[in-house]
């Protein structure tokens, strides 16, 4: 089974992907068969007109965080290494997932509004 | 709407699938093929014309399902409703999945499941309900369409890279097996672990590649940063008439260009 992209061929928007093409297609568009159906780890690049891959996401450590907040950090400069080792496993431990966040989300985990 | 009730009266609900220790559902446990099945009622006690299947919550974290749900003795399991989705990034997430189907009395049904990784135990349950005097003419089949059966997910919808702006469709399939008179959709987070907050409207769509006609217009989603879900898990049924051989695609527009956190997959099921 093919699959196409269409484009809109003035501004390379890309309209709709699929095996089923209109025929004919609507003034202004253009399709182009495509090597695969494209997957999630793929995104349309008007620039290129084609599929890219798609980039990885950042994500922020909330141990970072911690160590920004000027009261932590004024005790953690006066931690041995040994001691910085245990404080650092023991917030892995109870932060879980929660340790990893969005770089647009709060360094607060569950800010009050 | 002929295959809609024209009355409410007289109906009757009873849930099965319920584990009173746990006030919970059944436990189903999955590996990365579909498992073996589990028996939620034997025998059901009524015509049902109805029936609500909850999947979860409980479970492990960070697994995608697909769930059958199935009526016959076991060994000859016939299943009526295919690879229910259910992305439970988070334990909490539970999906609820309406649909108005019929099942004799006097059925046994069972259900069980896939998930993406490894192996967890999950919890099912479904309610079934029946229409009083005058039933409309019940519908019967279930059929599932933009499943990715060896990833154990959906059909992955991308906005685009400009926010607030509608973006392409995407084929959930190019051939509808039935005509299709109720629509129902599990939306996953594809695992994002940490979505950022962010708005889509959705549109349903049927027609060919570059002449879809949308059916379903602007149908919202959200999700919260600080709970990492996408809300509603589940959409439907909508009442539609679609015809057999029919492609179904959908695009959408989210308030975020994030190239991970705009996505969402979907599973389309068509009731015949």
């Amino acid at each position: 089974m093919s699959w196409y992209a269409v484009i809109e061929d003035a501004t390379n928007r890309l309209v709709s992907v699929g095996t089923v093409i209109a025929s004919p297609l609507p003034a202004g568009l253009v399709a182009e068969l495509l090597p695969s159906k494209p997957s999630g780890n793929v995104m349309w690049d008007e620039t290129t007109r084609a599929f890219i891959a798609r980039p990885p996401k950042v994500l922020v450590d909330r141990l970072q965080d911690l160590l920004a907040n000027s009261d932590f950090a004024d005790v953690w400069r006066n931690l041995n290494a040994a001691r910085r080792t245990k404080i650092r496993n023991a917030l892995i431990w109870l932060l879980g997932r929660a340790r990893w966040r969005n770089q647009t989300e709060s360094s607060v985990i569950d800010p009050e509004v | 709407m002929a295959d809609w009730p024209l009355r409410g009266d007289g109906q009757r609900f009873e849930h099965h699938g319920l584990d009173l220790s746990t006030s919970s559902g059944i436990d189903l446990t999955a590996g990365t093929t579909k498992g073996s099945w589990v028996e939620l009622i034997d025998p059901t006690l009524f015509d049902a014309q109805f029936v609500l299947v909850q999947l979860g919550p409980q479970g492990t974290a960070g697994r995608r399902h697909l769930v059958d749900i199935a009526v016959g003795a076991s060994g000859s399991e016939q299943i009526i409703i295919p690879n229910l989705f259910w992305d439970a990034y988070d334990v909490r997430q539970a999906y609820h999945y309406i649909f108005y189907i019929s099942i004799p009395a006097g059925s046994r049904i069972a259900g069980r499941a896939q998930l993406n990784t490894s192996s967890a135990i999950m919890r099912v349950s479904t309610l079934l309900g029946s229409q009083g005097f005058l039933p409309s003419s019940p519908l019967s089949v279930v059929k599932d369409y933009g499943t990715d059966l060896s990833n154990t997910e959906g059909t992955t919808v991308d906005p685009g890279a400009t926010s607030n702006t509608v973006g392409a469709y995407v084929e959930l399939v190019d051939v509808t097996e039935r005509a299709i008179s109720q629509l129902v959709l599990g939306i996953g987070q594809r695992s994002n672990a940490s979505l950022t907050g962010a708005y889509w409207l959705v549109d349903f769509a049927v027609g060919a590649s570059g002449s879809e006609q949308i059916i379903i217009p602007r149908f919202r989603l959200h999700a919260e940063p600080s709970a990492d879900v996408i809300a509603p898990l589940t959409i439907g049924p909508f009442p539609v008439s679609i015809p057999a051989a029919s492609r179904l695609a959908m695009r959408a527009q989210c308030s975020t260009n994030n190239s991970i956190d705009r996505l969402f997959d979907v599973i389309a099921y068509g009731v015949s």
